[in-house]
């Protein structure tokens, strides 16, 4: 008997020494991280658009959450007093009883503290309870999968007769910890309830939080709506609260899950550990817009604290702080413009005169009632350097967050629709088969065409132009026209014309280099790993998210087009319609490239992406990009006469007849070129009739894109304007471009000699210090 | 040779009658007392690793137990023939009145699970030590009085004190105590002259009760620890984080001390941030361990032999029946319960709340085992007595 023991003892001393030392001895170092605050998101004139912001939180331990913190102290003092074997020996109705008598004192502890909490958060004995409840839910949740993510791993490990039943009464990290009930309270409060906890301990604690804020969550914006088209005009500005400003752009933190952790572990393969690698459920990390994109940035480095506890000697490695990112938004500007948006506002709700009357003078219908609420997007590039000034979403994803499930589906407003919204381009693409035609020499300088109402002498039915329409008893035509006038009148057959004498091939090779179908890389796209099908054995794949491609035809659609003798659909390509979409960065990023004259300098969200990519001559006939200009000036500028028809974003057209221009003499001092377009948009499903069932209803979405400058001056800005099944471009895009217009001369963009820069400058004066 | 020879009036006038002291200074017993003396020295400063102010008190426990051992060991066996009978029955009546619920929880505290201690002011006193020495005594007495049991009647009493104490003690309940009165028994049983059939029979009988036991009447929690020992001895470490914890932090920290083991302040650090429970008590071995490596186990592993072998010694060169059992009750006693609680700390055993004589924290533990040693030192030191020839040898 005594070998055998001797026999163990010396088994365990001298074979195994190593390994139980090396086991035991784990515990006698105590290694603490040291947190590295994230950097800054500012806007181009320093204005913080997210930071990392100190405070105190006050956070129940989940037993005292769930109410067992009296139950487990009374069952500890009943425990301590019957003795353990005893205990295990006892009925259970003897043990509650023993318990019952302890647990009472403990309770009025908790409750003690529950006050406390209700009185410093102002809050009703409800909410605080509603809360506890959520925090329940979500921890008893985490807790069952946590326990069958721990059984998968005992059974991988042990096969069939791993002990089970044990994990089944082990509990999740998220039973053992303290949870926020609490947040941003002040030292004092904090003080007091430190003290709490420290009297009685398991149940309240305070921890300094570092906690990611977006400061333009919620604005207050002013909107003068004194120029607006005099149905919605009003000489009394308007005052709202809009949420999420830019949150698209920013993006926001969430918790850090297994494929991140995959990424760049923090604890490695080998056992070491990575102090910028990322730990599951306890880190955080960017998702999506700019804290996604720019995570590896922003990201600071945590440091680390060992502390030898015998020798108390502590090895530091200090945290390495984030670094700020600057923007190209200026958050300003962005306010405006989408205040433009909210449907309040007036502009993207459908008003009557969106719509328009019949010659008698009775209220048109069309296909969405008066008062739908559009969703849209404005793009604002500077022309110069490509910095996107302005990106507007709407609706935002703080708009998500209110919706119904259903809503969500329907409006999709996690789709950054600027980036990520792939819309039919219709007629604002005509300027750039302009130029593609006059590159390839297909039209000279001057060079007239007719246009009879329709592209096939012998047919009247098919590729028509706007203003034939037999049927509902228009048949005007834009007779002899030159490329400009075919612009300011957006004149189809003009366009046809040129689609027709190009080819589907040549045409799609120039709108591509124009940045058709690919992405411009404006700082938002990211990878992320794509869902896979559920009984897909293939390995994960990573697609792009954050910003779309577009399409043009394909090569292999181009031949097939080629193979069918499709003609019709190679010359509707000439007008924007058919297989092809493009985002509204896109479009701003093309008539950029025409407000420099045929040079792509490609659009950033980053302030250092400036100047860092090349820029790209498409060697476009300077009278080519002359006469679009003319074109595009006329369409906003061409009241046309008795004989010329006006520019189709020249004016409004109000009930009773009554005119009112646009931007003609509406700007002083600020010349504006720009094109409308109504695109053909997939089939919209609205409840009309309000039976609770979706209709599919047939409508246009509503362009508006160009460029804009001091008079005399060159182009300073690009814009592009969608409004989703909005209808006319001119006549729905067209009064919110007036006010992009309108707000970027109120911010000081389009006074004096390159404005952009100017302001910029004074900005960062005025406002620089007072952000920091 | 008939039993009858063996008469009471015969025992009661042994040769030691009249307190004639003539003392054997050449015997056995010093093995005993020296190394208990040892392993309590061990055991203090095996203590004083963790808890310096408990080594304290363990050191009075060791003069307290020393002084009540020389007492014991001046009162002839002749008396304690007389009296053992009343200490069983003090020791019974007061395993039945730890028992009793209203007693005030003053008087009886229950600790660590069981309704075991008394308190008597300065330390605390547990009848299940009493009743170990009563139960010995009484067994030994009872054999001798009936020389070699023959007949399952004579084994009837015996087994009832047995039945009766053990059941006692299991009640409080402390099932580690009660189990090491079953090795007592067999040993003194043996000795005593039973016929090895009885053993054999009692050794089956409990080899198929084991089995039984762990399907039939243990509770979940009884069978999961089983389990838990099953795979710890694989070396299987499933279980480590639950309910083996104890068992493999001891065992691991065994381990940690390597052959000659760690400096006092290192092995205070590796035994508190291991958090090893009752580290000072039951599991003072892995401490033991811990501080003075292999060196310090073979040391404490040789007092126990020598403690065993002095035991038996005396047994052998007793030539008083009871004088013989007792000895062989008190070795057989103190080696099964070093075993078992050696054999939980270095993952051979399940957990059970024995702790190591002479070595492990605790005033009325330490106390008992001085007073045995005390029983067998004034057995040993005492000359043979009574015939030529060896009273069970018939």
């Amino acid at each position: 008997m005594l070998l055998v023991l001797f026999a163990q003892v010396a088994r365990l001393a001298v074979a195994e020494h190593q390994k139980h030392l090396a086991n035991v001895e784990r515990f006698l170092v105590d290694s603490t991280w040291l947190p590295a605050s994230r950097g800054r998101i500012l806007d181009r004139n320093g204005q913080v658009l997210a930071q990392d912001q100190t405070s105190w939180d006050v956070l129940l331990q989940y037993d005292a959450i769930y109410g067992s913190w009296a139950r487990v102290q009374g069952r500890k003092a009943a425990l301590k007093e019957v003795g353990r074997t005893a205990w295990l020996e006892l009925s259970p109705s003897a043990r509650d009883a023993a318990i019952d008598d302890h647990e009472r004192d403990f309770q009025d502890v908790l409750d003690g503290i529950y006050a406390e909490i209700v009185a410093e958060g102002h809050l009703t004995p409800d909410e605080l309870a509603a809360r506890l409840d959520a925090i329940m839910t979500r921890v008893e949740k985490q807790a069952t999968s946590y326990r069958e993510n721990r059984k998968d791993v005992m059974r991988k490990k042990y096969g069939g007769d791993a002990p089970i039943a044990l994990i089944e009464k082990e509990r999740a990290p998220s039973q053992l910890d303290a949870h926020v009930v609490l947040e941003n309270v002040g030292p004092e409060v904090a003080f007091k309830f430190q003290k709490f906890g420290d009297a009685h301990p398991g149940t309240v604690s305070v921890e300094p939080s570092m906690k990611r804020v977006r400061l333009f969550d919620e604005t207050k914006v002013t909107v003068s709506r004194a120029e607006f088209p005099t149905p919605i005009r009003s000489s009394k500005p308007m005052e709202l609260t809009i949420d999420g400003v830019a949150d698209h752009i920013v993006g926001y933190m969430r918790n850090v899950y297994a494929e991140d952790v995959e990424q760049r572990p923090f604890r490695t393969a080998d056992g070491s550990e990575d102090l910028k690698g990322y730990r599951e459920g306890r880190d955080h990390i960017g998702s999506r817009g700019v804290e996604r994109t720019a995570e590896p940035v922003l990201r600071g480095t945590r440091g680390s604290s060992t502390l030898n506890l015998k020798t108390g000697e502590e090895l530091r490695v200090d945290p390495v702080q984030g670094l700020d990112i600057e923007l190209t938004i200026d958050i300003e500007l962005q306010k405006r413009l989408h205040a433009l948006l909210m449907p309040e506002v007036g502009l993207a709700r459908l008003e009557q005169f969106h719509i328009g009357w019949e010659d008698d003078g009775t209220p048109k219908k069309g296909p969405l009632p008066v008062g739908t609420e559009l969703k849209g997007a404005i793009v604002v590039i500077d022309v110069e350097t490509g910095g996107i000034l302005a990106a507007v979403s709407s609706p935002t994803l703080a708009d998500g967050r209110a919706m119904s499930k259903e809503d969500r589906v329907r409006e999709v407003p996690t789709m950054f629709r600027p980036f990520e919204g792939v819309y039919p381009p219709g007629s604002i693409l005509k300027p750039l088969v302009h130029c593609a035609a006059a590159a390839e020499g297909v039209i000279a300088a001057g060079d007239r065409i007719t246009c009879d109402g329709h592209f096939f002498k012998d047919r009247n039915d098919i590729l028509r132009c706007h203003l034939y329409r037999p049927a509902e008893g228009r048949t005007g035509t834009h007779g002899s026209e030159d490329a400009r006038g075919a612009l300011s009148q957006s004149c189809n057959i003009f366009f046809y014309t040129l689609a027709d004498r190009l080819g589907a091939e040549r045409l799609v090779s120039w709108l591509r280099k124009f940045g058709l179908g690919e992405r411009v890389d404006g700082g938002l796209a990211y990878e992320r790993r794509a869902t896979a099908a559920p009984d897909s054995t293939e390995p994960p794949k990573t697609v792009i998210v954050g910003e779309a491609t577009g399409s043009v035809p394909s090569d292999t659609e181009l031949a097939q087009m080629k193979a069918a003798r499709d003609r019709v659909g190679s010359v509707l390509l000439g007008i924007g319609q058919g297989d092809m979409t493009w985002t509204p960065l896109q479009a701003a990023n093309a008539y950029a490239t025409l407000a420099r004259g045929g040079v792509i300098v490609p659009p950033t969200i980053y302030r250092l992406m400036i100047d860092q990519r090349p820029r790209v001559d498409l060697h476009i006939p300077k009278w080519a990009i002359d006469e679009c200009w003319e074109g595009l000036h006329g369409s906003l500028y061409d009241g046309g006469d008795a004989e010329h028809h006006a520019g189709t974003g020249h004016h409004l057209t109000l009930q009773g007849k009554r005119k009112e221009n646009l931007f003609a003499g509406r700007f002083p001092g600020i010349d504006v070129w720009g094109k409308t377009g109504t695109a053909t948009a997939p089939p919209y499903q609205i409840d009309l009739d309000g039976d609770g069932e979706l209709e599919r209803v047939q409508t246009d979405h509503a362009w508006f894109a160009g460029f804009v400058g001091p008079s005399g001056d060159k182009p300073r800005f690009a814009l592009a304007v969608i409004l989703e099944h909005g209808g006319s471009g001119g006549k729905v895009a067209g009064p919110v471009a007036a006010e992009v217009v309108r707000a970027l001369a109120a911010e000081g963009y389009l006074s004096g000699r390159s404005g952009a820069e100017q302001r910029s400058k004074a900005n960062a004066g005025k406002r620089g210090t007072s952000a920091r | 040779m008939s039993p009858s020879r063996y008469t009471a009036t015969r025992l009661y006038s042994g040769t030691d009658a009249g307190f004639r002291l003539k003392l054997r200074v050449v015997t056995p017993a010093w093995l005993c007392v020296g190394a208990a003396l040892v392993l309590s020295v061990i055991g203090i400063l095996a203590i004083g690793t963790t808890r310096p102010e408990l080594a304290a008190r363990q050191s009075i426990f060791l003069m307290v137990g020393l002084a009540a051992s020389a007492m014991v060991a001046l009162v002839p066996p002749r008396v304690l023939r007389v009296t053992c009978w009343l200490v069983l029955a003090v020791a019974v009546a007061l395993l039945i009145f730890v028992l009793i619920p209203f007693v005030p929880k003053s008087l009886v505290t229950p600790r660590n699970g069981s309704r075991a201690w008394i308190n008597m002011g300065a330390a605390d006193f547990q009848p299940s030590e009493l009743a170990k020495i009563a139960f010995i005594l009484c067994s030994a007495q009872w054999y001798a009085l009936q020389g070699s049991p023959r007949s399952i009647a004579a084994l009837l009493p015996p087994i009832a004190i047995f039945g009766g104490v053990v059941g006692l003690i299991a009640l409080e309940p402390d099932l580690g105590s009660a189990l090491l009165f079953a090795p007592t028994i067999l040993a003194m049983t043996v000795v005593a002259g039973v016929r090895l059939r009885y053993v054999w029979l009692a050794i089956a009988a409990g080899a198929i009760a084991a089995p039984l036991a762990y399907f039939v009447a243990f509770k979940p929690y009884q069978r999961a620890r089983i389990d838990a020992i099953v795979a710890q001895i694989k070396g299987d470490d499933r279980y480590e984080s639950t309910i083996g914890f104890q068992g493999w932090r001891a065992m691991r920290l065994v381990g940690a001390g390597g052959v000659f083991g760690n400096d006092k302040e290192h092995a205070r650090e590796l035994i508190e941030r291991n958090r090893l429970p009752e580290e000072h008590n039951d599991m003072v071995f892995a401490v033991v361990c811990c501080r003075f490596g292999l060196a310090g186990a073979a040391v404490a592993l040789g007092c126990y032999a020598m403690f065993a072998f002095g035991a038996f010694a005396i047994a052998i060169s007793s030539r008083d029946g009871f004088c013989k059992l007792v000895a062989v009750g008190i070795g057989a006693l103190l080696f099964a319960q070093m075993t078992v609680n050696i054999g939980m700390t270095i993952g051979l055993l399940p957990i059970t709340g024995v702790t190591l004589p002479f070595t492990s924290y605790g005033g009325s533990s330490l106390l008992s085992c001085w007073v045995l040693t005390g029983l067998l030192f004034g057995i040993g030191i005492r000359p043979p007595a009574g015939g030529e020839k060896d009273p069970f040898d018939g």
